[in-house]
């Protein structure tokens, strides 16, 4: 089939291939890349590819083969995290529901291995509807750029904050009779699922098409006529990849070989924020200790509003922790300048003297927080980022002025946005 | 944004014609139609904010006997259209989904108006807080992206932190959880604190995933020297490979390299 492209916003669909609704397969898949890329999915996924190369019923026996040990303990895992009181009886329900649940939104289908060799992902609902859960790119944008509409096991869990929020406001709605009516909890939740929280008692008062084919779909578990073993142990690491480090490696044996990455890493620079030669100012309220190693013996306190030269940037840490080697006064030594993950703080450490330099301003001091935005003609909306107003706030530099608005940059927060000048006021460390 | 003098006129101009359709829009497109007419240079922006807010001259904060009543009128419309979720409104509806959004956006714009208001004119009122409360328990993140905005504005009360705690921290949005954290720096108090420290060590052991981790990564916001020690007992039961864990345990070195300079 000719690979056609579609359009769909910001998450556009690329290497378009077709197909039939049936398990595994749907009218519509996208080529994974940018958000994932196809080495990488082999390599993480390899296992749960539904392949267009074999004969489509051996295919989909094979697919449902390996993916019914993914649902099945991605459903587990999810509830007895969520709620590790949860009675066996709810967890096996809870995963018949799951079942259900991917059975109608997409089949079963999410990564399909092309007959070109790259991988797609499912897509429904004109394109808006992203993968096994169907997540949806009108609500959801953010995380999908994200790549958790992309990723089958993101997408799996994303779908089931969802779901099993419904799952619990059932046990409580007034169309269910006991929270241990599991079959009717599950068909509210999908209703829910389906059209929102104001939706938990449809299957009920409405019972839509919708709802009828979900409940048929729960009585019939059709996939199971593809199965060849339901006991058969999941050939993923459903844990490390819900919530580790990856890659991840199978279950019971080494990680696979990773593809090499196609952009070299992060220069230093682009992690620190600070640059060598550069002048910079010690930020920290209580100044920062200059040590003879870096993270070595105090030597002394360089105080709050010192101005030094920067030597060397190392980087070292699973933080990306940044010392800045300098000679202050004399005396050679390394100061800590903040990390870059999980959030940069090196502004609260120190800031650059290029700074310095030009108009700098910082929320004003009777505010909690306030947005950096983007705008467009006179309507400033969309927010680009958050500012905090607390402990060392963040230096903003005013790039340009228009009327009552100021475009800073956040090098900390390596953002650039439109701010209201009345939130703002000039600032000096 | 690109306003030069040249221009600045013609988007004015172009303002004024944009708002008086945006009434009209409203007029028409509210359940509520009510006669509240307002100047131009009174009105938000649709969808947007109002562009001069230098020009608002500051006001002491309105009671509860001087509330605009255009905010009231807003605060009804938005219940007649949360009433939608429920009732059949006639909502464009493409999919299933579809009238969920378009009701969600709705919504939005309708919160962020009346943000506005009462940002311009200072509003203190109880009122203006049970509204934000009822709507940041919709499943829509926008929607409760835009309470949280609108209860921003107002004082902290007891009421307030519950929610948040609630139907955002307990929630399954995590872009929601940094201004939700940033919200939460308004309670101090020791009682509060307890209050929030339990409500967090219980999302990061039990929430939803993805919010679990946006709280571990933003968890500069709320450690301090009192919870320190709560804290790191708690990564203890959390699974070290987890993002979780180490994104906690990233936010707390870096919390006692701050209280040791480094």
């Amino acid at each position: 089939m000719a690979p056609i492209n579609v359009s769909a916003g910001d998450l556009t669909c690329t290497n378009a291939i077709g197909g039939s609704w049936n398990f595994g397969t749907a009218p519509k898949s996208c080529n994974v890349s940018p958000l994932a890329s196809t080495p990488q999915t082999k390599s993480q996924y390899g296992t749960v590819l539904f392949s267009d190369a074999e004969a489509a019923n051996i295919g989909r026996q094979k697919y449902l083969t390996s993916m019914y040990p993914v649902l099945r303990d991605v459903g587990r895992y999810y509830i007895q995290k969520r709620n590790p009181a949860a009675s066996a009886v709810e967890v096996n329900s809870f995963v018949e529901g799951i079942f259900a649940l991917a059975n109608q939104e997409s089949f079963w289908s999410h990564y399909r291995n092309g007959t070109d060799g790259v991988v797609r992902y499912m897509r429904g609902d004109n394109l808006h509807g992203h993968g096994m859960m169907q997540v949806d790119d009108r609500s959801h944008t953010a995380a999908l750029k994200e790549g958790k509409g992309v990723d089958l096991i993101y997408n799996m869990m994303y779908g089931l904050d969802i779901f099993y929020a419904s799952w619990t406001k059932s046990a409580t709605a007034s169309c269910i009779n006991s929270p241990s009516d599991y079959k009717n909890r599950t068909r509210a939740a999908w209703s829910a699922y389906n059209g929102g929280p104001g939706s938990i008692c449809r299957w009920k008062n409405k019972n839509t098409a919708g709802d009828q084919q979900f409940l048929a779909k729960y009585d019939a578990k059709s996939w199971l006529t593809f199965v060849a073993d339901p006991k058969a142990p999941v050939s993923v690491d459903i844990k490390c990849l819900a919530e580790g480090v990856r890659p991840c490696a199978p279950p019971g044996k080494a990680i696979p070989p990773q593809p090499v990455p196609q952009s070299p890493p992060h220069p230093i620079e682009s992690i620190t924020a600070y640059h060598e030669g550069e002048m910079i100012e010690v930020a920290a309220e209580f100044g920062i200790n200059l040590r003879g190693l870096s993270d070595g013996k105090i030597i002394f306190r360089v105080a709050k509003g010192a101005q030094l030269r920067v030597d060397q940037i190392k980087v070292q840490g699973v933080d990306q922790e940044v010392y800045v080697k300098t000679n202050y006064q004399g005396t050679e030594g390394y100061l800590y300048g903040g990390h870059s993950r999980p959030q940069k703080t090196f502004y609260q450490w120190m800031i650059p003297a290029v700074q310095l330099q030009n108009s700098l301003v910082a929320l004003k001091s009777n505010k909690a927080y306030g947005f950096l935005r983007e705008c467009a003609g006179l309507s400033c909306q969309k927010k680009v980022a958050l500012i905090r107003s607390f402990g060392s706030a963040p230096q903003m530099q005013i790039l340009k002025r228009e009327g009552a608005w100021v475009f800073v940059r956040s090098a900390e927060l390596d953002e650039e946005g439109w701010i209201a000048d009345s939130e703002v006021e000039e600032t000096r460390f | 944004m690109n306003l030069n003098k040249k221009t600045f006129l013609k988007y004015s101009l172009s303002l004024a014609g944009t708002v008086l359709l945006g009434w009209v829009f409203f007029k028409v497109d509210s359940p509520r139609s009510k006669n509240n007419l307002r100047s131009p240079s009174h009105f938000p922006n649709v969808g947007g904010e109002k562009l001069n807010q230098s020009e608002s001259s500051p006001m002491a904060p309105k009671t509860a006997d001087s509330v605009d009543p255009s905010v009231g009128d807003l605060g009804n419309e938005l219940r007649e259209l949360n009433k939608c979720y429920t009732e059949d409104c006639g909502l464009e509806k493409t999919d299933a989904r579809s009238s969920y959004f378009n009701l969600g956006q709705k919504i939005r714009q309708k919160l962020l108006q009346i943000q506005a208001l009462v940002q311009i004119d200072d509003v203190a009122e109880p009122k203006i807080s049970e509204m934000a409360r009822e709507f940041i328990e919709n499943s829509d993140g926008h929607v409760q992206e835009a309470a949280m905005d609108l209860m921003s504005t107002q004082s902290p009360s007891p009421e307030n932190l519950k929610a948040i705690l609630e139907h955002v921290i307990k929630g399954n949005d995590a872009e929601l959880i940094h201004q939700a954290l940033l919200e939460l720096r308004r309670y101090p108090s020791a009682e509060d604190q307890e209050l929030i420290r339990q409500t967090l060590a219980q999302v990061l052991l039990t929430g939803a995933p993805f919010v679990a981790k946006a709280v571990a990564e933003k968890a500069e916001l709320f450690i301090n020297d009192h919870n320190l020690e709560f804290f790191e007992r708690l990564t203890g039961q959390i699974d070290p490979k987890s993002w979780v864990a180490i994104n906690l345990q990233s936010s707390l070195r870096e919390f006692r390299r701050k209280s040791s300079a480094g």
